[in-house]
């Protein structure tokens, strides 16, 4: 399995995205820009694994997914000031260059 | 013929030697490049201690007819070969068919090396399980046994010095930047000091690396930007995004380049929502996208969800957002209301347009009455569109796939470690048209990215013959369709008209983000597109446009006066009739008298 750190996207409205940062950063995730309805997280996998109680597994297709095959984690075990605000916790989906 | 001394080795051995290897399918390109050695009339060259120099290589020659024999029995196996002569032949293949055709084991290793530019870094070789001699198959005990006396895996080459200049190839093809620039009809829009001076483009691709090309050509990137989950700033192991980058130069020569990493060490594209992220936080006037996702209905994934809003949020900032229609995808987000979609178009030796069959257009049946494309850039034929010929780092994953063969089928006739391939796709149109913009932005700054594609649109050359992708199936004819959309992008035309309505519109700040972007319940169940309005986002500071509004309107130098009086051309002196004229001029016969 990968070393490579795991990256996921955070769909949270803007105007809660600024307190459910500091929440992902006290959880040892590397927080990106919030753009539109998203934003970027980056952590070893054994810290998505503590923090969303799932197993997370490369995808065949590239990128990663939750236990069960599917690419939205589960929000259940979030802590109270995340599960709040959050509304979805995805891998992202495949691309391709188009050269 | 004479006896040979077997490389063959015990695996215990191997193993202890090299214990850090892989044999996942991923670490292992499609085409595996090899030197076959005929039966020699002399010794094997893979004989070890033996050392190949111009007193010794008359041992290493093959009888012609070994060699015939052999060629054949490597095409029947089904490896290609490349070429051939009376030392060694020139083969490539899958993993899967070196290891049944010499009944061995093939292991990825990563070695330390140095890369171009001074950069450390690892390459990938290929060995086998059962020789001492590093890379080599051996034929023992297989049919080839009585042809070939062993192969050697190609191993990752680093030339100390990549050529500016692009390899010579017997057959058409654009090249950087003059042909590119030419077939967008950039060079007039040159000619008049339009050249994306000022104008910042951000590419989400897979990297960027240093390459003669451009520095010999002064042209300014910034250092790379590493998307999430990316390293290797100064890497491009696929190419693509080096290679790609090209084109817009090719369109607007002086803009500065920002590159954002979005591929993983293996080349695949990554993290992609989050490297446009990136890329959007830098600010930038466009951001050119030559990737996709293929998304023929909705209901959108919740990722795919985030990559819409994160389009739409940089569309309402102000930034262009350009990306790839697809080649023969249904592109996504190429097919976002909120982007300027780019299709292909082929150019003829004679100049002649066409519909390029690789391209995708198609109507969204995720946002209804969005067509695909809104216009084209450059971009070659099937079956593999190799008519531009690109820069990118010698030795990578395109410069490799795409190396020998014959074109147009196989391959584009140049070497794998040449730093220089031929291909193009909408990956190519979109940071042709990208480059337009920056034309188009340096011309008059205060046009939004709606404007701006409208002017596109307006400009664009109509294309009248051809078909669009298989997939899609869709001909050209005139007027707009969806084959070409309004057809191939005209630069000059579109940098005329861009002057026009700046002199007619009024400075209108952008605003911030409207409440366009929807946030939808994502879990369980997915709503369809368009979204409803549902929650405003709120003003996002950093996607603020970066560069202060031009004055009213800057003078236009290349129109002639009118009149006895040469005085001034000022916007004061035309009624919104004169100016409506000069847009029809421009649109309707290319350009103004004397322009």
């Amino acid at each position: 399995m990968s070393e490579d750190p795991v990256v996921a996207l955070v769909l949270v409205p803007a105007a809660e995205a600024e307190p459910a940062a500091r929440a992902l950063r006290a959880e040892g995730f590397l927080v990106g820009p919030h753009v539109g309805m998203s934003m970027a997280i980056t952590a070893p996998r054994r810290s998505f694994e503590r923090v969303f109680g799932t197993r997370v597994e490369d995808s065949a297709e590239g990128g990663w997914v939750a236990e069960g095959g599917t690419r939205e984690l589960p929000l259940g075990q979030l802590p109270p000031v995340l599960a709040e605000r959050v509304e979805a916790v995805t891998f992202d989906e495949p691309g391709e260059t188009t050269g | 013929m004479a006896e040979k001394p077997s490389p063959k080795r015990k695996r215990s051995t191997a193993a202890a030697k090299k214990p850090e290897r892989s044999t996942k399918a991923s670490d292992f390109p499609d085409r595996i490049f090899g030197i076959a050695s005929p039966q020699s009339v002399g010794v094997s060259m893979f004989t070890p201690g033996v050392v190949a120099d111009a007193s010794t290589v008359g041992n290493f020659q093959s009888d012609p007819q070994v060699v015939e024999r052999a060629v054949n029995l490597l095409a029947d196996a089904g490896f290609e070969v490349l070429q051939a002569n009376e030392l060694m032949i020139n083969i490539a293949g899958p993993r899967e068919l070196y290891e049944s055709a010499f009944g061995t084991q093939l292991v990825a290793e990563e070695r330390p090396t140095l890369k171009p530019g001074q950069i450390e870094d690892t390459a990938t070789y290929f060995d086998t399980t059962d020789t001492d001699v590093s890379g080599l198959c051996s034929t023992s005990g297989t049919r080839f046994e009585e042809v070939l006396e062993g192969v050697a895996i190609e191993e990752p080459a680093y030339p100390c010095a990549v050529n500016a200049f692009p390899p010579a190839v017997d057959y058409f093809k654009l090249d950087v930047p003059a042909d590119v620039s030419l077939a967008c009809n950039a060079d007039q829009a040159h000619r008049a000091g339009i050249t994306g001076r000022g104008i910042v483009v951000a590419m989400v691709d897979t990297g960027w690396q240093t390459h003669p090309y451009f520095t010999q050509r002064g042209y300014r990137v910034d250092p790379t930007l590493l998307g999430p989950g990316t390293v290797n700033a100064g890497v491009d192991g696929s190419g693509h995004g080096t290679g790609e980058s090209a084109n817009i130069f090719a369109t607007a020569p002086d803009v500065t380049l920002k590159p954002v990493k979005a591929a993983a060490a293996s080349g695949a594209l990554v993290n992609l929502t989050a490297a446009f992220n990136a890329g959007v936080a830098l600010n930038p006037h466009i951001i050119s996208n030559s990737w996709t996702s293929d998304v023929q209905f909705g209901p959108l994934s919740a990722a795919l969800q985030a990559r819409a809003a994160a389009v739409a949020a940089a569309w309402a900032s102000g930034i262009i957002v350009v990306f790839a229609a697809g080649n023969g995808h249904w592109g996504f987000p190429g097919q976002h209301p909120d982007v300027i979609s780019v299709g292909g178009v082929d150019v003829r030796i004679d100049g002649s347009l066409r519909a390029s069959d690789y391209s995708s257009g198609f109507m969204s049946n995720v946002y209804p009455n969005r067509r695909v494309p809104d216009m084209c850039g450059v971009v070659g034929m099937r079956p593999k569109a190799m008519n531009i010929m690109l820069p990118l780092p010698a030795g990578s994953e395109i410069d490799t796939g795409n190396a020998g063969g014959s074109h147009p089928t196989t391959g584009d006739e140049t070497a794998n470690n040449d730093g220089w391939a031929a291909f193009s796709g909408t990956s190519a149109a979109c940071p042709q048209v990208a480059g337009v913009c920056a034309l188009i932005k340096q011309a008059c700054s205060h046009l939004t990215p709606p404007q701006v594609r409208d002017i596109l649109m307006s400009t664009a050359r109509d294309v009248t013959t051809g078909t669009n992708h298989p997939n899609f199936g869709n001909a050209a004819g005139a007027g707009v369709d969806l084959a070409t959309g309004n057809g191939l992008v005209d630069a000059h035309k579109a940098v005329l008209l861009a002057k026009v309505r700046c002199l007619r519109q009024p400075i209108v700040p952008l605003h911030p983000f409207t409440p366009a972007i929807p946030l939808q319940p994502i879990s369980p169940a997915l709503p369809k597109l368009p979204l409803a309005p549902a929650l405003p986002l709120q003003p996002f500071q950093p996607f603020l446009p970066k560069l202060p509004v031009q004055p009213f309107f800057t003078p236009l130098r290349p129109f002639a006066p009118v009149g006895p009086d040469p005085g001034p051309f000022t916007a004061g002196g035309l009624s919104e009739d004169d100016i409506e004229a000069l847009e029809r001029m421009i649109i309707d016969e290319g350009e103004l008298p004397g322009s």
